[in-house]
């Protein structure tokens, strides 16, 4: 690993190399994959990019998992998330003032957002540098960020800015006037110290108490609207309290757009990491290991002990059931592995992985297995069997050989495969020739790729070709164990433990003739 | 303020959880009898009377407490009614406003608080009168403090201030609150305020610090008038709440004084009930031995509407007492009444005796051989030795376990064995054991072993045919149960002193 020495000015979290080119993944990659299902929490917009942009070069891997590594220290991400709860609000008064058509109710909102925006720059240069102090400079991306905040932080312009508004704030926040409803009529005068009638009544009442009473205030909804005669009464204060009003209204004239355009960006590009990251915090207590895998622009090797499939896991943890995980591993030679054998025992569960495992892991996130190696793939691409396209037999598997096509044209040597189930509505011998042909292709292109296919012959094309079967539980064949190991495909395996189950294997089967005798 | 009628220092909570065993008491001793008599048709009466059935005291004094305060109550029912009627008064308020029930609406909660809390204001006043009058011909030190608290608390200093309080949440001068700029220029913050003499001026009505600016919404902006009451009951939010919750306490309080009052109604009633069968009813003491005179079962006496048949007992430091014999002796009917005299003790209550020493134990348990324990022949035991493990679960030393025909649903020789581990370990471990049982073996061994060291009540097999329950003191018999059922349908005599006087299949006691 090559510490780079020159710190690259801060402008962007997620594309510090500038903005990812065209060709984005396709959805039906995603949707294939089952990740399409988690890309909508990814708010706002900027936040879900990186599902369709994957990198391209180690270097921004290695940055973006250090980004992660730095968010997800305890204290880094406490600061983080304060930031972008003050950000918020500092949001929702801006788009306030905007929408004001009442001048001083304007001005009092341009300078709360200022002072909330103020005040959560404070506070996150001040936290930032020392919580990422644990980090001890994992992360270039972070602690340059950090760099940038504090510069603006110490700012000149900045400090004189926050320190008026916070003068003017205060001001208006110290005044206390008196309105006394009479009817239609309100009067405004300065506040005199008054005694308050609530703490009175409580006071005459409080020798019956027995016990806890009930709550009877009413809840109602804070609208940040001003209506006009909540207006009125606001003119009356103006004019009960000039000098502060004619302050605000001049500061807030000479301040506009003060939100600084990186800060913005970030807010748009944390929520990526931040997210994903609270995807797998309960997966990761629930026991599943994850991993930041080690990328490879050059080698084909593939180790990810103990991976799991991301999104299945997730329904399963939450629905507190056991998520069962599988060793996928490519050494040497090998590039393809052959899933067989009995249905609904995990194949597809495992394909998914596989196609998950390379696409996150060009994606600069964490994996879920344990310390996973993978190499850096230039695309994910799959081919699952459509159930939707059901217009004729014929059709479909046109369809389906014409997407064969496409992706073995867009495939290359660094491309991952993944193909699940595929002409199984074609005939045996056809699909038998088809799928030997597609998988021919892909060894020849050396990409790395996952097959399921009910044709395990097909784990023995070549040197290239590894087969894995999914089992079942060798007491009870009627329990699957969603467990896919690496093991010659026989095809016997399944029926023969059945047999076991009836007591009729060869073995039980004389004995139990012998006994008949 | 607190009412204190029914222990001197501590109130007393109907709505208290009861013990998880509570329904295994009233079935096995039939309580609901007794509550039923004490509830003469109310069930307000007869709720609080199960609950302090089933919160025993621990405390001698506090059961005197209650005695002395019931003792007034019987000279002086009328009174005590009188003093019942006023607590219902007081809930009655809410009840005559009509249309003016609590709303979402602050300004509709505060108009709703303000009108009970009038109402409360005149009840309150007759307290204070009844209380007055009633002062010099009590004598419990319950009652007596209740009308010196009342005296004392709502005196007319307080009573002034009660009704200046009511007139200002009238709002005579229009609503004043204080505020800061809140959000987006939002009135923020109200406090309402109570204004000050000094900003009162001759001729207006405005009591502000000058200078005043005002507004009048105009009489044709009907949205800003909807605002403005909008405005007016956010602001209010925390007085009517105040008020609301005022109203609550008067009435808590007047809750709490029908509480306990609903107790000695009840009392009273079952006193009229039982005295009218000529029974005795007399104030227990608390005492290490145990002494009756005269004791009978309540409930029985209550549902058959006769004057009960009394036993005696005395137990001097035995903690455990065995109660042997032929069926139908009237040995379970003693079982509940020993068992409905502690809860009634121990409730602070009079004492179903001619004469009642007893002393303190913690909880009541029972554990009653039951109809589903006869049931399927697999599992009967099982069942009885499963509730027998929960009330192991849940007994404490100093408590008090009534066993009645316990580990009879297997032969006699396990049930034995069972009964007398069970009884000894029991009673080693601190609890008190009455046990009615027909296992001879059982009975005979305690006897014998004199381990633990036991009193030993024989249902009788008189001669002369009458069923006068009296049980005596004696060594228990081998049970002749099946014997006399034989000798009767076979003409013979195998049973000890040939006496057939007895239904065999019918049921012991109720």
């Amino acid at each position: 690993m090559l510490a780079r020495v020159a710190t690259r000015p801060f402008t962007s979290l997620m594309w510090p190399d500038g903005q990812p080119g065209e060709q984005p993944t396709a959805a039906d990659v995603l949707h294939d994959l089952a990740v399409d299902q988690l890309v909508p929490q990814f708010q706002p917009e900027a936040a879900a990019a990186p599902w369709v942009h994957p990198l391209d070069s180690v270097d921004a891997v290695r940055d973006r998992q250090a980004v992660f590594r730095g968010l997800s220290l305890g204290p880094v991400r406490a600061c983080v998330d304060a930031f972008l709860t003050s950000w918020a609000g500092v949001q929702r008064a801006g788009s306030a003032a905007t929408a004001s058509r009442h001048q001083v109710q304007r001005s009092l909102w341009h300078v709360r957002a200022l002072v909330g925006y103020s005040t959560a720059v404070d506070r996150f240069a001040e936290a930032l540098p020392t919580a990422l102090a644990d980090a001890a400079g994992e992360s270039e991306l972070l602690d340059s960020f950090a760099a940038y905040v504090e510069r603006l932080h110490l700012d000149p312009a900045f400090t004189r800015r926050r320190d008026q508004a916070a003068s003017i704030q205060a001001a208006i926040d110290e005044l206390r006037y008196n309105a006394l409803i009479q009817g239609g009529k309100v009067s405004v005068a300065a506040y005199d110290d008054e005694p308050d009638l609530e703490s009175a009544v409580l006071a005459t009442f409080e020798r019956f108490r027995q016990g806890a009473v009930n709550d009877y205030r009413v809840t109602f909804r804070d609208s940040d609207e001003l209506d006009h005669v909540q207006a009125w009464i606001l003119d009356q204060v103006v004019l009960l309290y000039p000098g502060p009003f004619r302050q605000l209204v001049g500061f807030a004239d000479e301040t506009h757009d003060f939100l600084d355009p990186r800060l913005i960006r970030f807010t748009e590009e944390v929520p990526f990491f931040l997210t994903y990251l609270d995807l797998l915090r309960p997966l990761q207590e629930a026991g599943l290991p994850v991993s930041s895998p080690e990328v490879s622009a050059t080698s084909h090797e593939l180790s990810a002990p103990e991976s799991w499939d991301l999104v299945l896991a997730a329904g399963l943890v939450s629905n507190h059931r056991e998520v069962v995980t599988n060793d996928l591993t490519l050494t040497g030679d090998e590039r393809i592995l052959v899933v067989s054998g009995p249905n609904q025992g995990g194949k597809t569960t495992t394909a998914r992985t596989f196609g998950q495992l390379h696409h996150l892991a060009a994606m600069g996130c964490p994996v879920p297995g344990r310390s996973v190696r993978l190499p850096l793939v230039d695309r994910v691409l799959t081919l699952f069997e459509r159930e939707e396209q059901l217009d004729s037999l014929e059709g479909r598997l046109g369809t389906e050989i014409d997407r064969m096509h496409d992706l073995l044209e867009q495939a290359t040597g660094r491309s991952a495969i993944v193909l699940n189930e595929v002409f199984s509505s074609t005939t045996l011998q056809d699909a038998r020739i088809l799928t030997r042909e597609v998988l021919e292709r892909v060894s020849a292109l050396d990409a790395v790729a996952i097959c399921v296919t009910f044709i395990d012959e097909l784990s023995r094309l070549d040197a290239k070709t590894v087969s894995m079967t999914s089992t079942v539980d060798p007491d009870d064949p009627a329990v699957r164990t969603f467990k896919v190991e690496r093991r010659a495909a026989d095809g016997r395996a399944y029926v023969q433990a059945l047999a076991a189950k009836h007591g009729l294997t060869g073995e039980q089967i004389a004995h139990r003739l012998e006994d008949a005798r | 303020m607190r009412v204190r009628l029914m222990h001197p220092e501590l109130d007393f909570d109907p709505q208290a959880p009861q013990p998880e065993h509570a329904d295994d008491l009233e079935q096995d001793l039939q309580l609901h009898l007794m509550w039923n008599a004490m509830a003469a048709g109310d069930q307000f009466l007869r709720t609080v009377s199960k609950a302090a059935t089933l919160q025993p005291l621990t405390d001698p004094d506090a059961i005197r407490y209650r005695q002395d305060a019931f003792g007034d109550c019987l000279r002086h029912p009328d009174e005590i009614r009188a003093l019942y009627a006023l607590s219902l008064e007081a809930r009655e308020v809410n009840r005559g406003l009509f249309g003016l029930s609590r709303g979402t609406r602050p300004a509709s909660n505060l108009s709703h608080s303000t009108h009970t809390l009038t109402g409360l204001v005149e009840v309150i006043q007759k307290l204070r009168t009844q209380c007055a009058h009633n002062r010099s011909s009590f004598t419990s030190a319950a009652f007596l403090g209740f009308f010196d608290t009342v005296a004392r608390e709502l005196d007319d200093a307080y009573m002034e201030e009660l009704k200046e309080r009511l007139h200002e949440l009238r709002f005579p001068g229009g609503v004043l609150m204080s505020a800061r700029v809140g959000r987006g220029g939002r009135v923020q913050g109200q406090v309402l305020r109570r204004s000050l003499s000094r900003n009162r001026r001759f001729l207006s009505r405005v009591a502000l610090k000058r200078p005043i600016f005002s507004f009048t919404v105009p009489e044709r902006d009907e949205a800003g008038a909807s605002l403005l009451e909008d405005l007016r009951d956010r602001s209010l939010n925390d007085v009517a709440n105040a008020a609301a919750q005022a109203s609550e306490h008067v009435q808590a309080f007047f809750a709490a004084l029908r509480t306990e009052l609903a107790f000695y109604l009840a009392q009273l009633n079952l006193h009229v009930a039982v005295t009218a069968l000529g029974a005795p009813y007399c104030p227990a003491v608390a005492r290490d031995d145990l002494l009756a005179r005269d004791l009978y079962d309540p409930c029985l006496a209550l549902r058959v509407g006769a004057a009960p048949v009394g036993n005696d007992v005395a137990l001097h430091g035995e903690s455990l007492l065995v109660i042997s014999g032929a069926n139908h002796g009237g040995k379970s009917t003693f079982l509940r009444a020993l068992g409905v005299a502690q809860l009634m003790f121990q409730a602070g209550m009079f004492a179903p005796a001619r004469e009642l020493a007893a002393p303190l134990s913690g909880m009541l348990f029972t554990h009653w051989a039951r109809e589903e324990d006869v049931g399927l022949e697999h599992g009967k035991l099982d069942d009885e030795l499963d509730r027998m493990s929960t009330i192991v679960d849940r007994i404490r030393p100093g408590d008090l376990l009534l066993c009645n025909e316990s580990f009879s649903s297997t032969n006699e020789a396990e049930g034995s064995e069972l009964a007398l581990d069970l009884t000894r370990a029991l009673v080693e471990a601190g609890v008190r054991v009455r046990f009615v049982t027909h296992l001879f073996d059982f009975a005979h061994r305690l006897q014998e072993s004199g381990e633990p060291p036991a009193v030993f009540l024989r249902a009788p097999r008189d001669d002369s045919g009458d069923r006068s329950y009296r049980l005596e003191h004696g060594d228990p018999l081998p049970t002749s149960f099946g014997v006399d059922l034989f000798d009767r349908r076979f003409g013979t005599h195998h049973a000890p002193d040939g006496d057939l006087d007895r239904t065999a299949n019918d049921k012991d006691g109720a």
